[in-house]
């Protein structure tokens, strides 16, 4: 059944509706500078710049945000686009918002519609996300409880209209891939991590899987090919861009991932994330089948508990989640357990000494709450906020491990 | 149904429960935003500064600065004296460099000054401690403002200002929540094309929902 079949009927028509609101409420009045600085950045589209990070390099000094362009140039070229559809509803003084940078910004009139509009784009994927994990599923019940959690989880909706970030694209894609997957279209699958990877690296990690789902090697080829071609294919264009090297491939995920480890002496490091990650790979290698899932699943969990991640990564595991908890191979301990992680990891943000994190989060609502202190502030006079966070990530990845030993178990052969 | 009950309870609390808890925790209030950050002006020895300013606002009860003290550099201590415009002594000020982290706004707080809206006062900065090597560094900004009325280096009028806030306490706490709120809903109702678009949509889809009771 279509979106248009699910909408004839009231339970999914008015539940979607009311979600809508419910998400209107909070997105013009919560602002995070990255949706700001990405919108400055891709606004360079609208005057005819197609190389960006040479752009941003050549006019460094001139520029209000001063930084490179960290994403892949789909994200660029996509959000750059939908600037310039949405032009004639976001007005002439969108421009001189934009290029603002003082404290009084989001005093203008007009910042609120301009949040709300640029933050539309997140909306249609987050609403796509409910109508894709439906398809997981046959018995009506079990879609609407699915649809139920993903609209109503207010988790999800303070990660993609608090903080505002991409990442609901590239987490909608990675979601269309599995479900490909589970249709053993390995091919389709494959395009779509390519694509999700082009807005932002993380769909990358579960290619590995896909490779050995697939029988043959000209098939493992094929989705190799598939995977990393698409990927290729969007970054072609500044491949040989020392700017694009700088800013877009050396952020983030991309460094991060070799970040954590154990010092061996002489500059070594055992690398805990790598370490997590090529073992899931030889159990999955080792194992009766490829259940792409919970290996998803696990991914995330591990990158979640070892490294230092922004908030919007807590983002990458909740589909995957949701799916698990409507899943009937799995017990109701492993689920509770799951979404006791994701609160958890999204506390230790809360931590960060970064004002965007908190308080200022509020400052399209009034720019008083600059005066407030930031939760790590407050928590510095009892304890150091910094022990709570490493506590927090170890408890968390043993908590990984211990999910990743139940659910990979039965898998094993 | 329980978990729509409690993403509705989480979104009014996000949009609505939580700016009201955190506006009265909101203590001191700050005149306006504080203006650019340009040049800098050395503070040491014999060096004083004279910053002339008009309260906007009643209940004086500090202000904000910012001061350059790079890898700390300055342990010393800095004096700031709060005169009314016939240079009465009301207020002294210590701060040592120590706690005066480079470039961040430092907020100087003390006992309220009563009546002080419209009323013109002067800040003297000092540091007789510190010397040219080890001197403090305060950002001022070219021209006047609307509260910066003049700094005096050593009795020279300069043409800067010095880039400072002043911090006010409100008369009480569900005041200051109240002028936020209404200070939030003239900002929205500012762009009237949009509120209207945006209200009516949330007005006409909860009329919706509502008449149609969620039965499912």
């Amino acid at each position: 059944m279509g979106i248009t079949g699910y909408l004839k009927q009231p339970f999914f028509r008015n539940l979607l509706l009311l979600a809508v609101v419910l998400r209107l409420l909070i997105m013009p009045f919560y602002f995070h500078p990255d949706i700001k600085t990405t919108n400055y950045k891709v606004s360079f589209l609208k005057e005819g710049v197609i190389d960006i990070y040479s752009h941003i390099e050549q006019n460094l000094s001139k520029l209000t945000y001063p930084e490179q362009f960290n994403y892949f140039p789909v994200t660029y070229f996509f959000l750059g686009s939908y600037q310039v559809l949405a032009s004639p509803f976001l007005g002439e003084d969108f421009s001189d918002w934009l290029t603002d940078a003082g404290q009084s910004a989001n005093e203008r009139v007009g910042a609120y519609r301009y949040l709300l509009i640029l933050k539309l784009p997140y909306l249609m994927f987050d609403i796509f996300t409910a109508f894709l994990l439906m398809g997981f599923f046959t018995l009506t019940e079990q879609k609407r409880r699915v649809f139920t959690l993903w609209l109503f989880n207010p988790l999800s909706i303070i990660l993609i209209y608090v903080f505002s970030n991409i990442d609901i694209i590239p987490v909608f894609l990675t979601v269309v891939s599995l479900y490909y997957f589970e249709k053993n279209k390995l091919f389709a699958a494959a395009v779509m991590l390519g694509l999700g990877a082009s807005f932002k690296a993380f769909p990358l990690l579960l290619v590995p899987f896909l490779i050995l789902k697939a029988p043959t090697v000209k098939e493992k080829i094929v989705v190799s090919l598939a995977s990393f071609g698409t990927f290729f294919i969007t970054i072609l264009p500044v491949i040989f861009n020392s700017s694009f090297h700088q800013s877009a491939l050396a952020s983030g995920l991309t460094t991060r991932i070799v970040y954590t480890g154990i010092g061996l002496g002489f500059s070594e490091n055992l690398l805990v994330t790598v370490f997590m990650y090529t073992l899931l790979i030889f159990i999955a290698y080792l194992s009766r089948g490829i259940d792409l899932l919970i290996y998803t699943l696990l991914t995330f969990l591990f990158i979640l508990s070892s490294i230092h991640f922004h908030i919007q990564w807590v983002l990458w595991v909740m589909p995957f989640v949701t799916l698990v908890t409507f899943s009937v191979r799995e017990e109701k301990k492993v689920i509770n357990i799951l979404w006791l992680f994701i609160i958890s990891a999204s506390v230790i943000p809360l931590l960060y000494q970064d004002r965007y994190m908190s308080t200022m989060l509020l400052n399209a609502i009034s720019p008083l709450f600059v005066q407030l202190p930031t939760p790590a502030t407050a928590v510095q006079r009892i304890y150091d906020p910094y022990v709570i966070q490493s506590v927090l990530h170890t408890v968390l990845l043993s908590v990984s491990i211990a999910t990743a030993f139940k659910l990979l178990k039965q898998r094993m052969p | 149904m329980k978990l729509i009950y409690f993403c509705v309870v989480s979104v009014f609390f996000i949009i609505l429960v939580l700016p009201f808890i955190l506006s009265l925790l909101l203590t001191d209030i700050p005149n306006n935003f504080q203006p650019a950050l340009g040049e800098t002006q050395l503070v040491y020895g014999e060096l004083t500064l004279k910053q002339v300013f008009i309260s906007q606002e009643d209940n004086l009860v500090g202000f904000g600065l910012s001061i350059k003290n790079p890898y700390l550099r300055n342990r010393k201590d800095l004096i700031v004296d709060v005169f009314s415009s016939n240079n009465v002594l009301l207020r002294t000020l210590k701060i040592n460099g120590s706690s005066i982290p480079d470039g961040e706004l430092i907020k100087l707080r003390f006992e309220p000054i009563l009546g002080s809206k419209d009323q013109e006062f002067y800040l003297e900065i000092s540091a007789p401690y510190a010397t040219n090597e080890d001197s403090l560094e305060i950002f001022i900004t070219r021209g006047l403002f609307d509260w910066g009325k003049g700094l005096y280096v050593n009795d020279d009028l300069s043409e800067y200002n010095i880039s400072f806030i002043t911090l006010h306490r409100p008369p009480s706490s569900l005041i200051n929540t109240f002028q936020i709120f209404s200070k939030w809903g003239s900002k929205l109702l500012a762009d009237s094309i949009f509120a209207g678009f945006y209200l009516m949509s949330l007005i006409g889809v909860t009329v919706y929902l509502v008449s149609n009771k969620l039965k499912h």
